[in-house]
C-alpha cells in the first residue's frame, strides 16, 4: 500500500506506459470500490412493508419510493461495473492484465488519494454525502453540498482544501481527477507505441449481451472496446460524464450537470429523504436547508458498518466491533450470530467465484466461444442477480451477533480470502470453479437445515439454494466437465 | 370423430420483474416493471383470464377467448358452445427463466402448462408432461435446459403494421400508445378525487411511461412477439355437463398417473405467439391455435 501512495504521488502527469497502468489499475480499484460500497448501501434498504414506520397506506407510499432509491442507487452501481470494464478494456489494449484486486473493508481515506473513508455503511443521510462526495465534480458549486459539510463535516476538509493543498496532496482528489490525468496521458503519449494489444479479446455489450447489443445501452450499461486514442478517450470522457455529469474544467453549478449522472442521483435521493422535498424545486430546497432537519422515517435496515467473517491482513489495524455500544467508523464488526455467519461464508464465496469468472472473461485469452457463452450465462446475470444479489439482502436482514437476535443486522461483506487472480490453465480453471459453486451450494442447503420452516419461507432461501444448486450444475455443462 | 382446431387471442396479464431483478423480487426494483403501491406482490403467475389488478386508463382488457376454428368441416363461430370459450392457464403457471437460470434463451418457458377451453356446457383439458418418464411434479429447477429449451420461444420477430395497429392503435407506433397513456394518466390525475396512496401509484407509472424512447424496452418491446410450441402430451381431460372423464390415465388426488389408454391419444399441438408486451399494464397479446386429434361429438347446449 506504502508503495502505491508513493508512486502515486508525484506524479502529475502520466508520460509513459508503466504510470498509466499503474493509475489505471488505481481506476480499477476506485470503481470497483465504490461499486461495492454503493451495493452494501442499496441493499440494506428495506423492503418489507412490516419494517417501515406509518399508517398502511404511508408505509405503502414509503416502500415504493425507498425502494426507488434502492433502484437508483443499484443503476450507479451497475454503471460503475461498466466504468470497471472499460478499465479492463483499456489496461487489456497497452498491455496491462486486468486488474481486481483491492483491499478488504474498512480502509482509511488515504489508501485512495479521494481521501474520503472507505467503508461499508447502509444507506443513511451521511453515507450519501459520502457518495457525493466520491462523485463530485472538483469546480461545482453546490449550495446543497456547502449545506451537508456544515451538517455533516468531511475527512477530506479536515486535511485539504481545494485552496491550500498541503505537502503531501495527492495527485487527484477525485475520481474525475484522476481520469483526468489517464485521459491526458492517452492524447499525449504516442499511440503507435502504447496500443499494443488488437482488442479481439476485449469484453462488450456484444459479448455480454448478445450479437447487437453494442448498438445501445442495455442496463443502462453500454461498454466498448478500446484499440486507439480516440477509443480510449471515448472511455474515460463516458466514465467521467456518467460519473460527475459534466466533462467540462470550468466552474459548474447543478444546472449544468446531466440529471442522470451519479452526483445528481444522490443528490436527488438525499434532497427527497432529508429535505423531504422535490428535487427539481431549488427554491424550496433553498427553504429547506435553513430549517432543522429530522427524518421522518428509516428507510435503511440496522446494518452493522463493515461486516465480515474475521480481521484479514489488511484490516488487522481495525478497530473489531463485537455488538456492545455504538459502533465507531472505521471499526469491523465481527459478525457472531451461526447461522448468519453460514450465509456469509456461502456470500463470500460467491463473490469471489463471480469476480474469478470476470478476470477469466476480461482476459479472453484462450477460451473457446462456447466456454466464454459459459461464462457469461454464469455471471450475468445468474450469479450477479440470482445468487449475490438474493444473498445480500438475505444477510440485512439477518443478526449481526447471537446475543442480540433483534439488534443491528449484517450485510454483504464482499471479503478476499485470498489473492483473486487470473487462474491459467484453463480445464483447471473450470474444475475449480466449479467445485467452488457446488460447494457453495451445499454449504448453503446445509446452513437452510438449521431453519425452520416458517423461516426458510420468510427468507427465501429454498429458492436461493436451487439456484445455486442449478447454477452449478449448468456450468458444469457449459464447460464439459 | 373429428380434429378440432380452436384458435384464440386476446389479452393476458403477467405482473413480474424485469431483469436485472432477481426473479424472487416482489416490488421491482432494478428493471422496469413494478408493483404499484397498494397492489399485491409481483408473482410472475401469467393469467388469461381474472387478472390481479386493473389499472386506471388500461384499454386493454384481459381475457383470451377462442374467436374461431373448425370441428372436421363444421366451423366454429356464433351459437357454437365453444366459441368465446374461455381459455385457462390453470394452477397458476409462471413464466419460469430465473435469469438465465432455467433457460438459457432469452425466454423463459410457462410451468405449469395445463391448459383448458372452457365452454359452455363443456370444457377440454390438457397439459404439458414437460420430462416424460419422470415424476409429473418435478420442479422446473430440476428438469435439465435442454429439456426444457423447445418449450422457450427461438425468436423475437416483429409485429406486422398491420398487428400494431390493432394492438396500439391507428398511428401502430408504440411511442405515441406510451404517450397517450401518458396524456389519460395526467388528465385522471386532475378529474378524480384520488387517496395519497392511489396518486404516488399513478404518478410512479407517469415518471415510467415518460420514458419513451425507442430503443428502450419498455417501448419497443410493445412492437415484439415471440412464437411458442407446446405439445399437450399429459393428462387430457373433458368436462361435460359437469361430468369429468379423463382420457388417458388417473387421478389420485391431484396426481395424475399415466395409463396407456385403449386407443393411444398422440400429444395435440398448441402453438401461440406472445406479444406487445405493456411494461404499463403488465400486459400482453397471446393468439394461437390448438389442434386436438379424433375429438368426439361436442354436445349442443
Amino acid at each position: 500500500m506504502d508503495k502505491i501512495l508513493s508512486k502515486k504521488t508525484g506524479i502529475s502527469e502520466i508520460t509513459n506506459r508503466e504510470d498509466l497502468i499503474n493509475a489505471l489499475t488505481i481506476g480499477s480499484q476506485l470503481e470497483h470500490g465504490l461499486m461495492l460500497m454503493y451495493l452494501y448501501a442499496a441493499y440494506s434498504i428495506k423492503s418489507l412493508l412490516s419494517e417501515i414506520e406509518g399508517t398502511p397506506d404511508e408505509r405503502q407510499i414509503r416502500r415504493d419510493k425507498i425502494r426507488n432509491w434502492e433502484g437508483m442507487i443499484l443503476r450507479v452501481a451497475r454503471q460503475e461495473m461498466e466504468h470497471l470494464g472499460f478499465v479492463c478494456n483499456m489496461l487489456s489494449a497497452i498491455g496491462g492484465a486486468q486488474y481486481f484486486d483491492r483491499p478488504n473493508f474498512p480502509q482509511l481515506p488515504k489508501f485512495w488519494s479521494t481521501d474520503l473513508p472507505i467503508e461499508l455503511e447502509r444507506f443513511c443521510p451521511t453515507t450519501l454525502f459520502r457518495f457525493m462526495m466520491f462523485e463530485k465534480p472538483a469546480k461545482l458549486h453546490d449550495p446543497l453540498f456547502e449545506y451537508c459539510k456544515n451538517l455533516y463535516g468531511t475527512h477530506r476538509d479536515s486535511k485539504i482544501s481545494a485552496e491550500s493543498p498541503q505537502p503531501q496532496d495527492p495527485d487527484y482528489r477525485t475520481i474525475g481527477e484522476l481520469y483526468d490525468l489517464i485521459r491526458t496521458a492517452f492524447k499525449k503519449i504516442p499511440q503507435e507505441s502504447l496500443f499494443i494489444v488488437p482488442p479481439d479479446s476485449q469484453v462488450d455489450n456484444d459479448k455480454l449481451f448478445g450479437s447487437g447489443a453494442s448498438a445501445r445501452q442495455i442496463y443502462n450499461m453500454k461498454v466498448f472496446k478500446v484499440w486507439d486514442r480516440v477509443s480510449a478517450v471515448n472511455a474515460v470522457n463516458e466514465i467521467v460524464e456518467q460519473g460527475e455529469g459534466t466533462d467540462v474544467e470550468a466552474h459548474v453549478t447543478v444546472k449544468d450537470l446531466d440529471p442522470e449522472c451519479h452526483y445528481m442521483q444522490f443528490r436527488r435521493i438525499f434532497i427527497e429523504y432529508v429535505l423531504r422535498c422535490d428535487p427539481d424545486n431549488e427554491e424550496l430546497i433553498e427553504r429547506r436547508m435553513i430549517q432543522p432537519h429530522t427524518l421522518k422515517y428509516e428507510a435503511a435496515r440496522a446494518c452493522v458498518r463493515n461486516p465480515a467473517l474475521q480481521l484479514h491482513q489488511d484490516t488487522l489495524s481495525c478497530d473489531p466491533y463485537d455488538g456492545i455500544g455504538e459502533q465507531p467508523p472505521m471499526s469491523v464488526a465481527i459478525i457472531d450470530d451461526s447461522y448468519t455467519k453460514k450465509v456469509m461464508g456461502v456470500a463470500n464465496a460467491s463473490y469471489e467465484t463471480l469476480v474469478q469468472l470476470l478476470i477469466r472473461l476480461y482476459a479472453g485469452i484462450d477460451d473457446s466461444s462456447s466456454e466464454t457463452f459459459g461464462i457469461v450465462q454464469t455471471v450475468f446475470f445468474p450469479y450477479m442477480t440470482m445468487v449475490v444479489r438474493p444473498l445480500a439482502e438475505l444477510l440485512s436482514r439477518l443478526p449481526a451477533f447471537k446475543h442480540q437476535p433483534d439488534g443491528p443486522t449484517a450485510g454483504m461483506a464482499f471479503e478476499y480470502y485470498r489473492t483473486i487472480g487470473f487462474l491459467p490453465y484453463r480445464p483447471a480453471a473450470w474444475i475449480y470453479l466449479h467445485e467452488r459453486m457446488e460447494s457453495a451450494a451445499i454449504a448453503f442447503a446445509e446452513a437452510s437445515n438449521d431453519l425452520t420452516i416458517e423461516k426458510r419461507a420468510e427468507y427465501g432461501v429454498d429458492f436461493i439454494g436451487q439456484n445455486l444448486k442449478r447454477i452449478a450444475d449448468d456450468f458444469k455443462t457449459y464447460m464439459g466437465l | 370423430m373429428h380434429v378440432l382446431t380452436l384458435n384464440f387471442a386476446g389479452y393476458a396479464e403477467c405482473r413480474l420483474a424485469t431483469d436485472p431483478d432477481p426473479t424472487n423480487e416482489t416490488r421491482g426494483v432494478s428493471g422496469y416493471t413494478f408493483a404499484l403501491p397498494g397492489e399485491p406482490d409481483l408473482d410472475w403467475t401469467i393469467r388469461t383470464q381474472d387478472p390481479a389488478i386493473n389499472r386506471a386508463c388500461v384499454e386493454r382488457k384481459v381475457g383470451v377467448k377462442v374467436v374461431g376454428g373448425y370441428h372436421g368441416a363444421v366451423k366454429i363461430c356464433d351459437g357454437h358452445p365453444l366459441f368465446e370459450a374461455r381459455i385457462e392457464l390453470l394452477d397458476k403457471p409462471r413464466y419460469e427463466e430465473r435469469n438465465y437460470v432455467i433457460t438459457t434463451q432469452q425466454f423463459g418457458v410457462i410451468f405449469p402448462f395445463h391448459f383448458n377451453v372452457a365452454g359452455r356446457g363443456v370444457s377440454i383439458r390438457r397439459d404439458v408432461d414437460f420430462y416424460p418418464g419422470q415424476p409429473f411434479d418435478t420442479p422446473v429447477n430440476v428438469i435439465p435446459q435442454n429439456v426444457l429449451q423447445p418449450y422457450t420461444s427461438p425468436s423475437l420477430n416483429k409485429l406486422t403494421d398491420h398487428e400494431l395497429r390493432e394492438l396500439l392503435g391507428p398511428s401502430g407506433n408504440p411511442s405515441v400508445y406510451r404517450q397517450e397513456r401518458l396524456n389519460s394518466l395526467q388528465k385522471y390525475l386532475l378529474d378524480h378525487q384520488l387517496s395519497e396512496m392511489e396518486i404516488a401509484a399513478i404518478q410512479k407509472r407517469i415518471s415510467e411511461l415518460k420514458i419513451n424512447d425507442p430503443r428502450d424496452r419498455r417501448t419497443f418491446q410493445l412492437t415484439n412477439k415471440a412464437p411458442f410450441s407446446y405439445l399437450l402430451n399429459g393428462r387430457a381431460e373433458v368436462c361435460v355437463h359437469g361430468q369429468t372423464k379423463i382420457l388417458n390415465g388417473t387421478l389420485d388426488g391431484n396426481i395424475w398417473k399415466y395409463t396407456e389408454p385403449a386407443r393411444p391419444l398422440p400429444p395435440w399441438p398448441c402453438d401461440f405467439t406472445m406479444g406487445s408486451w405493456d411494461a404499463d399494464s403488465l400486459t400482453f397479446w397471446m393468439e394461437g391455435t390448438v389442434k386436438i386429434g379424433d375429438f368426439g361429438e361436442i354436445p349442443n347446449t
